[in-house]
């Protein structure tokens, strides 16, 4: 982790208004690096999904800071979003919305190229045939595992593993150097889960960008995750290599999150399920000794 | 439109059995294409000339005269035929530019939300606060009476429908994950608004648009009826009805002109439900 940070999180605190106001997000910090997978995880309503339209700038936080290449993160406001910033890129939860019903896959691919573009023409350069990253909708199609004739597909004939294919090739089509995946596989079905988790860590790896891929599932997440951080009641309560936290996690609700995988020995044993009512402690356990 | 504002021909076409909406929507669409066509080539096709005061006075339906005469011996059916392009036409356009105002600020309001929201929608509240047909009667009365100032009235009346709708799908749009997607590629609101915002409201708008033809027919000839639109002796079936309700013995003079604006509202009202439950099949039972 020699290389510059792509992005910086620093105690970041969002609320949300209410009497009293609830605290999605309570003073987390991390750093994403270029070329690594990142698995965010814990249970729903841990603040995961707030974390990552944070680091979008789709959300201002309460307090904290976002940097992006050492450049403090604008929010997204009414304008649109400066090309400098169009390298981060976000692969959303619901198949069902992540595409725009009414435009043609290649179109919505191309839209992903456009954007690339417009960011290198402000940097003096031109996109390329012999980029590492296609320049033709139908080839990214082929790169996400479809055929190059899907282009003129509208997203309703396509399946929900379909559609997180097509959003993350329109995503990486944008060049970014952090992609975010907000659990882009949960709606998803067990053996297209893994198949597009690996896929997404794949193939940013091998544009050099960072992905954060943020889920429930530790499963999963261990399967294309470099480092995994532990993400309970809005704080990262554990975090380290991805082998290190399966094989010895040492906090509690970590624990409890690995207790809650069901094994599938024929046994039929449910999965112990992590207590609702037990509050786990929110210091992040010490992985140093 | 919003439940508690259902016309009287939509709450009709709920009690129509569902089995038989589909071809009564056909039948519908065939006879408002029908005027639509007559809007266009009506006064080229008409047997006599509709201003011309050359037959003999109330003379009632027969060969020559299909539909009678009036009482100054112009013939009711040419006038009918020449009427369709000043009904059906100014309603059309009234239509389209009651959408296209209403979908302007609408799409505005929703989409750039906070106080250009609150601005707009309260305005809206504020026009729509008023019972249409008296807002209406009031503007043309104060602008003075003319068609051109009927059109003005009935349009600054029947927009905010429009932006109410076209606002709150706009609203539920922008939070869909493919508009962030657009965002967050760099999108500049004008684009958003019109790739990603624009294409997912048209289809329900233009369906009430449709419905709303007929509504604006009965606005606009209401208002010739009450004299604060058509002129004489422009065809305007509003006001062939207005002069004819002096002659009430003489039945064709009125029957007839109600009897085209009676098929114009429900025809389009009839029109927009199919299309609606065409659309939108869930909502077809409600």
């Amino acid at each position: 982790m020699s290389a510059e940070p792509v992005i910086q999180a620093r105690d970041i605190v969002v609320e949300y208004p209410g009497h009293p106001p609830l605290r999605a997000v309570d003073g987390v910090s991390f750093d994403l690096y270029p070329g690594e997978v990142v698995g965010l995880v814990g249970e729903s309503g841990c603040g995961k999904s707030t974390m990552a339209r944070v680091l979008t700038g789709l959300l201002k936080p309460t307090a904290g800071e976002v940097s992006y290449l050492g450049q403090p993160l604008r929010p997204l406001g009414i304008g649109g979003r400066a090309p400098e910033l169009t390298g981060i890129q976000m692969v959303f939860q619901d198949p069902g919305s992540s595409l725009n019903p009414r435009r043609r896959v290649g179109k919505q691919i191309q839209d992903g190229i456009d954007t690339a573009a417009k960011r290198m023409a402000c940097l003096g350069q031109r996109l390329s045939r012999d980029d590492p990253a296609p320049i033709d909708p139908a080839e990214w199609l082929v790169r996400v595992g479809m055929q190059a004739s899907d282009v003129r597909r509208f997203p309703h004939s396509l399946s929900g593993g379909q559609r997180q294919r097509v959003a993350t090739a329109r995503a990486l089509a944008a060049r970014p150097s952090v992609l975010i995946g907000d659990e882009p596989i949960s709606a998803l079905d067990a053996s297209t889960q893994a198949k597009v988790a690996h896929l997404m860590g794949k193939l940013a790896v091998s544009q050099g960008a960072c992905l954060l891929f943020i889920s429930h599932d530790l499963s999963v997440v261990r399967l294309i995750a470099d480092r995994i951080m532990v993400m309970y009641r809005g704080r990262i309560v554990e975090r380290g290599p991805t082998a290190e936290i399966w094989s010895e996690p040492r906090h509690p609700y970590t624990k409890a999150l690995l207790g809650a995988i069901p094994v599938p020995d024929g046994a039929g044993k449910l999965p112990a399920v992590a207590d609702p009512g037990v509050a786990y402690p929110l210091e992040e356990a010490d992985r140093t000794g | 439109m919003a439940e508690t504002r259902r016309s009287l021909p939509s709450r009709i076409w709920r009690a129509i059995p569902p089995g038989i909406r589909a071809p009564l929507g056909v039948v519908s669409a065939v006879i408002a294409l029908v005027w639509v066509v007559l809007c266009l080539i009506g006064p080229q096709i008409t047997p006599h000339d509709p201003l011309a005061q050359n037959l003999p006075l109330y003379q009632p339906p027969g060969v020559d005269t299909l539909l009678g005469t009036d009482e100054l011996g112009r013939d009711v059916f040419s006038r009918i035929l020449a009427g369709a392009q000043v009904t059906v036409g100014l309603a059309l356009l009234l239509v389209v530019m009651s959408m296209v105002v209403g979908s302007v600020l609408g799409v505005v309001a929703g989409f750039f939300g906070r106080w250009v929201d609150e601005a707009i929608m309260r305005f809206t509240d504020l026009v729509m606060a008023f019972p249409t047909v008296i807002l209406a009667m009031v503007t043309a009365a104060a602008l003075g009476a003319s068609l051109f100032n009927a059109v003005l009235a009935a349009l600054i009346v029947s927009w905010p429908p429009y932006a109410r709708v076209v606002r709150s799908m706009v609203l539920s749009l922008r939070h869909q994950e493919y508009v962030a997607s657009g965002r967050l590629l760099g999108f500049s609101p004008l684009k958003s608004i019109g790739v990603d915002i624009l294409p997912n409201v048209a289809g329900p708008t233009l369906v009430m648009a449709s419905a709303d033809i007929g509504t604006a027919a009965l606005l606009l000839s209401g208002l010739s009826f009450l004299g604060l639109g058509a002129k004489p002796p422009s065809p305007e079936w509003g006001a062939m009805v207005s002069s004819a309700v002096r002659h009430f013995d003489k039945w064709w003079m009125g029957v007839f002109p109600g009897l085209a604006i009676l098929t114009v509202v429900i025809c389009f009202n009839f029109l927009g439900d199919a299309l609606r439950d065409y659309f939108d099949p869930k909502g077809a039972t409600r």
